[in-house]
């Protein structure tokens, strides 16, 4: 056993360049890192990442797959999420609808999600439980066997999960529109869920073939976080874990995203909106894409969110043409991320004239850049604030699963606070100039019904 | 050899053994005789802080609705001679949460800081406590952010669905308030209104601390001291009344064009004082709180696909308790919800509970305490949940034992208490089919101060 444990570590640190920590090796860098995570390659390929956090004697549990909406064929459009449920409904040793009930007589919690670039699967139980769950969750990821009459009614929940969180949602029914023209052609542009005449065409045969061709432990990341170590988990990996087969799974095969040629506006409007609301969504690089211009725009967006940034100071604070406005930047994207801003517009507001405000204020900072006290601030400020990414049982498995899933290293989210000390006030100034004005965006209104017409003006 | 294993596992599924202590709180009296509940960490350099008033904005008037919402948003708006801007600077930039908060019943503190902060944090705190600015700039900034979210909730029908249950349910009391305001009163609302509803919350006597991390019980106390020390012992303000129930039966539905029917049924609940109160949370569990091992998630969504989720949680103020069923679904699907419901409600008072459901719900509700102390916040906002429920600092290691000793008696006991009257029904979204409900057109306290 331990001749194999040994043989193990070594393994990943071929593959991680000596970016991991064990009890039995020491870490050769020493460069900060986050989560001192220890990390582990089982003979038939699954990835295995532990955060051992000694607080409480609890266990997050985590398989990531490497698959989501954006592996989905054209006539299967939701069916990552629809495997999701039927996940739930029954293997030869779980019978249907038990799987949740076993975790919860273990006082835990479980639930899974699905995104475009992964699908997660989540237990969080008392450590002692550990191999309970391992033995649980690896039986489903080679043996879910759904009974006929549970997959007809889960068609119905799923269908009921968009009625509730999208269709009965004016805000969520705009994020689609906008997401639809900005990655036009591409899976981020269409729901993860699916549109509803998709949704209708959900089969049970589209489910099995995504599984049979995806869920396989080469194409899957177990992040277990809490009070374990490698030590503790890798055995209990292997005896399940790794007595399932290799698999052949196919490559991850995703259309480029093109720049828009123009700068369009996406309007909604629903009988029950009464507060109109302003947004902007435009394509910036992910992490693992350009990773110096990735930590710029870190930069950039927390010099521009909160009620400290120069949007809310200028728009809220000065002029007093929003209530509210932030900044936002999402960098774990295996594709493109993005970058956003959005308001809403303070009583009576154009929403053009709130658009050329934000563009003004914008384009004023692109000129002039931020001093370079600010940009040292802000650095430090984030890296204390990843001091409380370890006051959390469940967090650092989330973060860690996310980003591998989503084709970042290991060792770049461990480092990534040190990392950001390189990044300096032009970075900060060409990475708003190259991506968020330098490329064309979508931008979005949600309007009440009256004001669709007048172009923006408050209904009262 | 995989069956080998799973025979294992079942065998594994006993109860989270209770011999080691859940938390290892202590009681500290600061110098100045302020009580703190603390639990030490070490393990990381952090420190967390939550305190609570037991005043919330049940004692703002029906015409001053919302002063204590703007109260919370307001506090954080500079002291002193530190405006806004330099204010939420300096929390920016020594990474330092602080934030206030309310409920019905009380007015809330939060703190977490880096412990090399720490002395920072408490100089902003206490100066956010004692000497808020409250300029009209912020006071009308925050005004204006408040009335903006409520007309964003105007299209989020669980929202609608509260507002005209807490109506109903509430009639005549403090309680049918809308706690964040109406368009009405949050216009009206100045400095004067906040430094007055300051005065009423923040008092000693009704001042509750529970701290958390990187701190020693000497530390605690002084930052005790230090923070609150300057408060005054006590101060009058009116006292709530316990609420009378209202008639049972109501059903009132409120029109919105969406395609589904977001859906609410309330009864009265048994009170956090009450000698049913473990048995009332067993019962909830198996009822409609457990999640997916609920009997109204197993009929409703599981079995027929009805609806995404179903829930029944109870809310349990200091004065009025109720459990409310809420779900969304299609309009044709109500009627038979309704009955659904109505089965699984009798079921619990006519049938006792067999030994393999009741021992899932003790299981798991004596299970997974210890797994909720997972941040240094979470921590110690439960200390302060504690001291509110008048609760003694060994309550989280006796927790276990009053859970088992429900038996299935005691939950058909509850059940009947609980479901003795028809409920009130509440519908917002498109219209039920093949039912009679009164129907509203306003929505009471959004907009306008409901008489």
């Amino acid at each position: 056993m331990v001749r194999k444990l040994l043989l193990s570590v070594s393994l990943c640190a071929a593959l991680t360049s000596g970016a991991f920590a064990t009890d039995v090796v020491t870490p050769a860098s020493d460069v900060h890192k986050v989560y001192n995570a220890q990390t582990a390659v089982l003979d038939n390929g699954m990835e295995i990442v532990v955060v051992p956090i000694h607080r409480t004697p609890a266990v997050t549990h985590m398989v990531w797959y490497k698959a989501g909406a954006g592996e989905e064929k054209p006539g299967a459009k939701g069916v990552a999420h629809f495997l999701e449920h039927l996940m739930f409904k029954g293997t030869p040793h779980i019978p249907t609808g038990k799987f949740s009930e076993i975790i919860q007589q273990m006082g835990g919690d479980d639930n899974a999600f699905t995104s475009w670039d992964y699908t997660a699967y989540y237990q969080i139980v008392p450590k002692d439980k550990l191999a309970d769950v391992m033995r649980m969750e690896s039986e489903r990821m080679n043996d879910m066997t759904p009974p006929f009459k549970e997959i007809v009614s889960e068609k119905e929940v799923v269908i009921e999960e968009r009625r509730q969180n999208v269709e009965s949602s004016p805000a969520a029914t705009l994020g689609e529109k906008m997401r639809d023209v900005l990655f036009e052609g591409h899976p981020y542009g269409n729901p993860i869920l699916g549109r509803m005449e998709q949704m209708q065409k959900l089969k049970w045969i589209d489910a099995l073939q995504f599984y049979k061709h995806w869920y396989a432990p080469n194409n899957a990341i177990l992040v277990v976080s809490g009070d374990v170590t490698l030590a503790d988990v890798l055995p209990l990996a292997q005896a399940t874990y790794g007595a399932l087969p290799k698999e052949d799974v196919p490559q991850r095969a995703r259309p480029d995203l093109e720049d828009l040629k123009e700068t369009p506006i996406v309007t909604h409007t629903q009988a029950n909106v009464r507060q109109p609301l302003w947004e902007y969504m435009v394509r910036a690089p992910a992490a693992h894409q350009a990773p110096q211009d990735s930590l710029a725009l870190d930069v950039l967006a927390d010099l521009l969110a909160g009620p400290t940034g120069n949007l809310y100071q200028e728009l809220v604070v000065k002029e007093k043409i929003a209530t509210s406005i932030n900044a936002g930047y999402d960098s774990t994207a295996l594709d493109d991320g993005s970058f956003m801003v959005y308001a809403v517009p303070a009583d009576g507001v154009d929403m053009k004239k709130l658009g050329d405000a934000v563009t003004r204020v914008l384009k004023d900072i692109g000129e002039k850049g931020f001093t370079d006290a600010e940009v040292k601030n802000s650095i430090a400020r984030q890296q204390d604030e990843a001091v409380y990414a370890l006051d959390s049982l469940a967090g650092p498995a989330m973060t860690i699963g996310y980003a591998l899933a989503s084709g970042e290293r290991l060792d770049d989210i461990e480092t990534w606070p040190t990392r950001l000390e390189s990044v300096t006030p032009a970075q900060v100034k060409d990475a708003l100039n190259k991506y968020v004005l330098g490329r064309k965006g979508i931008t979005g209104y949600l309007l009440p019904p009256t004001a669709e017409k007048t172009g923006g003006k408050d209904a009262q | 050899m995989r069956s080998k294993i799973f025979v294992l596992l079942f065998a594994l599924l006993v109860p989270f053994a209770a011999q080691a202590k859940i938390l290892d709180i202590k009681e500290v009296t600061s110098p100045g005789g302020l009580k703190v509940w603390l639990v030490e960490d070490h393990s990381l350099a952090v420190v967390a802080l939550t305190f609570a008033f037991r005043t919330g904005a049940a004692i703002d008037t029906p015409d001053k609705q919302g002063v204590t919402q703007l109260l919370s948003n307001t506090l954080d708006e500079g002291f002193g001679d530190m405006p806004s801007k330099d204010f939420q600077g300096a929390l920016r930039d020594n990474a330092i949460d602080l934030s206030f908060s309310f409920s019905r019943d009380q007015f809330y503190g939060q703190m977490r800081t880096l412990t090399r902060h720490l002395p920072e944090a408490e100089k902003l705190m206490k100066g956010a406590i004692m000497g808020p600015r409250f300029d009209t700039e912020a006071v009308d900034r925050m005004r204006a952010a408040n009335i903006a979210r409520i007309k964003s909730n105007l299209s989020d029908s669980d929202w609608i669905a509260a507002r005209i249950l807490n109506d109903l349910m509430y009639q005549g009391h403090p309680y049918a308030m809308n706690t964040g305001g109406t368009v009405e009163t949050l216009t009206t609302l100045n400095a004067a209104d906040l430094r007055m509803t300051r005065a009423n919350h923040f008092v000693r006597e009704r001042l509750v601390i529970g701290m958390t991390g990187d701190i020693t019980p000497e530390q605690a106390g002084q930052m005790a001291d230090m923070l609150f020390g300057g408060l005054p012992q006590k101060a009058d303000v009116p006292l709530i009344p316990d609420q009378i129930m209202p008639q049972a039966g109501q059903a009132v539905y409120y029109a919105q064009d969406i395609p589904q029917t977001s859906l609410s049924v309330a009864w009265p609940g048994i009170s956090v004082h009450d000698p049913d109160y473990y048995a009332s949370v067993v019962m909830n569990y198996i009822f409609g709180g457990g999640g997916f091992s609920s009997r109204l998630m197993a009929e409703i969504r599981e079995k027929r696909g009805l609806t995404y989720g179903i829930y029944s949680s109870a809310y349990n103020l200091d004065h009025a308790d109720r459990l409310v069923v809420s779900a969304s679904l299609l309009p044709g699907n109500v009627v038979k919800t309704l009955d659904l419901i109505g089965e699984v409600a009798d079921a619990m008072k006519t049938t006792p509970v067999d030994a393999g459901t009741l021992k899932a719900a003790q299981d798991y509700l004596t299970g997974s305490l210890p797994l909720q102390f997972s941040s240094t916040q979470r921590t110690a906002g439960a200390l302060v949940e504690l001291q509110l429920n008048d609760r003694p600092i060994t309550a989280l290691d006796d927790y276990a034992a009053k859970i088992l000793a429900v038996t299935p008696a005691d939950i058909q006991r509850v059940a009947e208490r609980i479901f003795a009257v028809n409920p009130i029904v509440v519908a917002v979204g498109a219209k039920p089919e093949g039912l009679t409900m009164l129907e509203w057109t306003s929505i009471p306290n959004a907009e306008t101060v409901s008489k």
